[in-house]
């Protein structure tokens, strides 16, 4: 723990909340992105510095975002999708800086919260975690993956099959229960299954950059900073108080559970608020609530989302999914003895989380011009560097080449996703999650002898499936009952 | 002229291999991620080599995690013979092949030393009722049943399957993964005992693990206290090999050189101190005596495999 207070993790973090802040503001490059072309690089690097780096990118990447949503209502990155909303609106009402503002107060706020969160219930839930078996655990995954999937917005069907394709790109390999060898395609080098990182590589860096060079590029505006950052933080201050704790505990929890990310939280923070929010009906004309709610929980989830990953080794978000593969790269095993393994690591995500939160705060407010003109740097200048960094990268990972062909083949798959509209998240969760609920469930049936019954020894597995089966039954049961009642 | 012409190919090709070996670095390609026990070895012999240049060049450390080390192994067999590509793997070249990951074995490969070897601890949970391996194997005989976390197709699972055979027990396997994995496990409560390599236990130590029984020849240094298999009749050992090894068709020359070279680093008192410290035991191992033993190993695996197949 105390070793974190060493210069050089806290100067890493101050590289990657900058970097991340960079990345996040300019539109179309998010966090995801960012952090996988970087953790290659890190091998290099003690594996707290990479880490705490990393984590800073990410905090660093989910703030910038609101830049451009407020400017140019093209979201930074993909969880500030809501924040265009209102705070577009508002800043064409000729009140940028009052949106920005309140943008970045409520950021700070949701991220201070969800940092208290995670300071106080990380190491708890981890001791508690020890606790956890095969049952527990894939209990627990089963219920991320259930409510991830019941919370998807928009494409549904595009989500599911994303979810689907990705837990099959679990299966190859040697399986990891038993040994086993499955779906190798007679290719010496699938005998290791998929790598993650050239798998994520792929989608988040080669299939963006790939269909964004192929998308033409939106006529960016010059945009000239006016109105009031002061009367942005009396917003917050003023009528929002409740708006800004709710939205902020919203992105937290929903951070927590495994699998779902910012861009979920946000959503759903937004509907929460405009449905309880006294000027909810005003919600998308550029209401301050608005703005609260969304920047409040997609910050707050980050946050939330460390949770299950330093406590329980199961990533709670897709991006919490690459800094799952980096602990790996650098020979951690993430999973409940973190805290007691390897304490200035654990602590040290804890900590990062905290200081660039409070940093990028500070940097954005004070530097807000200066981001703004970020906006209008050519991206396709950007891509072909960050495809060269991914090959580069990616080869260097295991001196594969067979990783490479990997990468490519995900990329063009990454294209096609994001070209049809289809979610990256609900894939790369399915990827992930799916070889480890495969391996805890044959882990539990060992452990049962062979007994789906088994699990009823086990309560606290029996209430995650619970509540998965009550996500996944109640709403269509719901809907059901009230259509009959009308009629 | 036809003839002179093929003389003077002849003579071209073989030209690099005149010249001394080795001319450039040579890479020794680890089945583990950087921090990993493989790479740990490999690292130390590259550091110490830097320092009492037992080659004139360096070694270079290569990580290819994956597939249970075939990614590394395959990477090996499929390099250009010329010694500038060699591999460090232990037992779980022979684990994959009969497990069918591998449509090879060391077979494929020339083996030039054993440097390091890791014993392996079978150790009880911190809240496990036995004393020692002893009590262990009479709670099962007597019809106790005794969960072990396990990293199934491992040479760790082999070790633990050969031990269980020649003191006539079954216990029923839980899969763990690797050993941070098992330490959560015995930790949770969810299995009472577990295998580890010596570095591993001590580091472990305090964690609450107790030791068991150990599979070395003769007691440990590091863990005095606990009796080897051979001191209860137990006549098990395993020790986790790490053996250095070059893709078959090597020339003769080169194969010597570099057992060479490997043998004069193995004699380097600061290497043999770092990796005593690092609970590993130095070792050099080579020739008929290596070949012998990595036979040896093959069968048993081979007869403890056809039994998971069963």
């Amino acid at each position: 723990m105390f070793s974190f207070f060493g210069l050089s993790p806290i100067l890493f973090a101050m590289i990657g909340g900058l970097a991340g802040l960079v990345v996040g503001v300019i539109p179309g490059i998010g966090p995801a992105t960012l952090i996988a072309v970087m953790v290659p690089l890190t091998l290099t690097m003690s594996s707290v510095d990479a880490i705490v780096m990393l984590v800073g990118m990410y905090v660093g990447g989910v703030s910038g975002g609101m830049v451009s949503a407020a400017l140019l209502r093209m979201p930074g990155t993909p969880s500030s999708i809501m924040t265009t909303l209102d705070a577009f609106p508002m800043a064409q009402k000729g009140q940028p800086e009052r949106a920005l503002a309140i943008c970045i107060v409520a950021s700070l706020t949701g991220g201070l919260i969800a940092g208290l969160v995670l300071l106080l219930l990380a190491r708890p839930l981890s001791i508690w975690g020890t606790y956890f078996g095969p049952w527990e655990y894939f209990a627990l995954i089963t219920m991320g993956l259930v409510l991830m999937a019941s919370l998807i917005r928009g494409n549904m069907t595009g989500g599911l099959i994303a979810g689907v394709l990705g837990l099959l790109a679990s299966v190859p390999g040697v399986s990891a229960a038993d040994g086993a060898l499955r779906l190798d395609f007679g290719i010496g080098q699938m005998v290791g299954g998929l790598d993650t990182l050239p798998v994520l590589l792929g989608l988040f860096v080669i299939g963006t950059s790939l269909s964004a060079l192929l998308s033409k590029e939106p006529e960016v505006e010059t945009v000239s900073l006016t109105g009031n950052a002061v009367s942005g933080m009396r917003d917050v201050f003023k009528d929002n108080w409740v708006n800004l704790l709710r939205s902020s505990f919203v992105g937290a929890w929903i951070g927590i559970l495994p699998g779902v990310g910012a861009s979920i939280a946000s959503t759903i923070s937004y509907s929460v608020a405009k449905t309880f929010h006294k000027n909810g009906v005003k919600f998308g004309t550029g209401e301050p609530g608005g703005i609260i709610a969304a920047e409040s929980a997609n910050n707050a989830n980050v946050g939330g989302a460390l949770i299950p990953l330093v406590a329980l080794g199961i990533p709670g978000s897709a991006v919490d999914a690459i800094l799952l593969g980096a602990l790996i790269l650098h020979n951690i095993t993430p999973g409940p003895l973190l805290f007691t393994n390897s304490p200035d690591l654990a602590w040290g995500v804890v900590f990062a989380y905290l200081f660039t939160t409070i940093l990028c705060g500070i940097v954005l407010f004070t530097g807000m011009r200066a981001f703004v003109s970020l906006v209008r740097v050519p991206r396709e200048l950007l891509y072909p560097i960050m495809i060269v960094f991914a090959v580069l990268g990616c080869y260097s990972l295991r001196n594969e080449v067979f990783d490479v062909v990997v990468l490519f083949i995900f990329g063009l798959l990454g294209l096609i996703f994001e070209r049809l509209k289809i979610p990256l998240a609900p894939f790369v969760i399915g990827f992930v999650l799916g070889g480890l609920a495969e391996t805890q469930l044959r882990s539990a049936l060992m452990w049962s002898e062979g007994s789906y019954l088994g699990i009823l020894e086990r309560p606290v597995a029996v209430i995650f499936i619970a509540v998965a089966a009550a996500t996944l039954l109640l709403p269509p049961l719901v809907t059901y009952v009230m259509r009959r009642r009308a009629v | 002229m036809k003839r002179l012409i093929a003389v003077a190919i002849a003579t071209v090709l073989a030209g690099p291999a005149m010249a001394e070996f080795p001319e450039k670095e040579i890479t020794l390609v680890v089945p583990s991620a950087p921090g990993g026990s493989g790479d740990r070895v490999a690292r130390t012999l590259s550091k110490y080599n830097r320092e009492i240049k037992a080659f004139d060049q360096e070694i270079t450390v290569k990580n290819s995690r994956g597939g249970g080390g075939s990614v590394a192994s395959r990477q090996v067999k499929e390099a250009d013979p010329d010694g500038y590509t060699i591999l460090l793997l232990h037992q779980g070249l022979i684990t994959a092949n009969v497990l069918g990951v591998t449509d090879y074995g060391p077979e494929a490969f020339e083996p030039l030393a054993e440097v390091a070897q890791q014993c392996l601890v079978y150790v009880g949970a911190p809240k496990s009722p036995y004393a020692d391996y002893k009590a262990a194997v009479e709670a099962v005989k007597g019809g106790t049943r005794m969960r072990e976390a396990a990293n199934i197709g491992a040479p760790a699972h082999f070790a633990s399957m050969y031990l269980n055979e020649v003191a006539g027990i079954n216990v029923s396997l839980v899969q763990a993964g690797q050993g941070s994995e098992r330490l959560a496990s015995l930790m949770g409560g969810h299995t009472d005992v577990s295998i580890f390599a010596v570095s591993e236990a001590l580091a472990y130590q305090e964690n609450g693990l107790k030791p068991l029984v150990i599979m070395s020849a003769e007691r440990d240094p590091v863990l005095p206290d606990v009796p080897t298999a051979r001191e209860l009749g137990y006549d098990a050992e395993f020790c986790i090999g790490n053996w250095i090894l070059a893709p078959k068709g090597t020339p003769d020359d080169v194969l010597a050189k570099l057992q060479q070279g490997l043998e004069t680093l193995m004699t380097d008192p600061a290497l043999l101190k770092e990796m005593t410290e690092g609970g590993f035991k130095p070792v050099f191992v080579s020739g008929d005596m290596l070949a012998d033993k990595i036979d040896a190993a093959t069968d048993t695996i081979t007869r403890l495999g056809a039994k998971i197949a069963k």
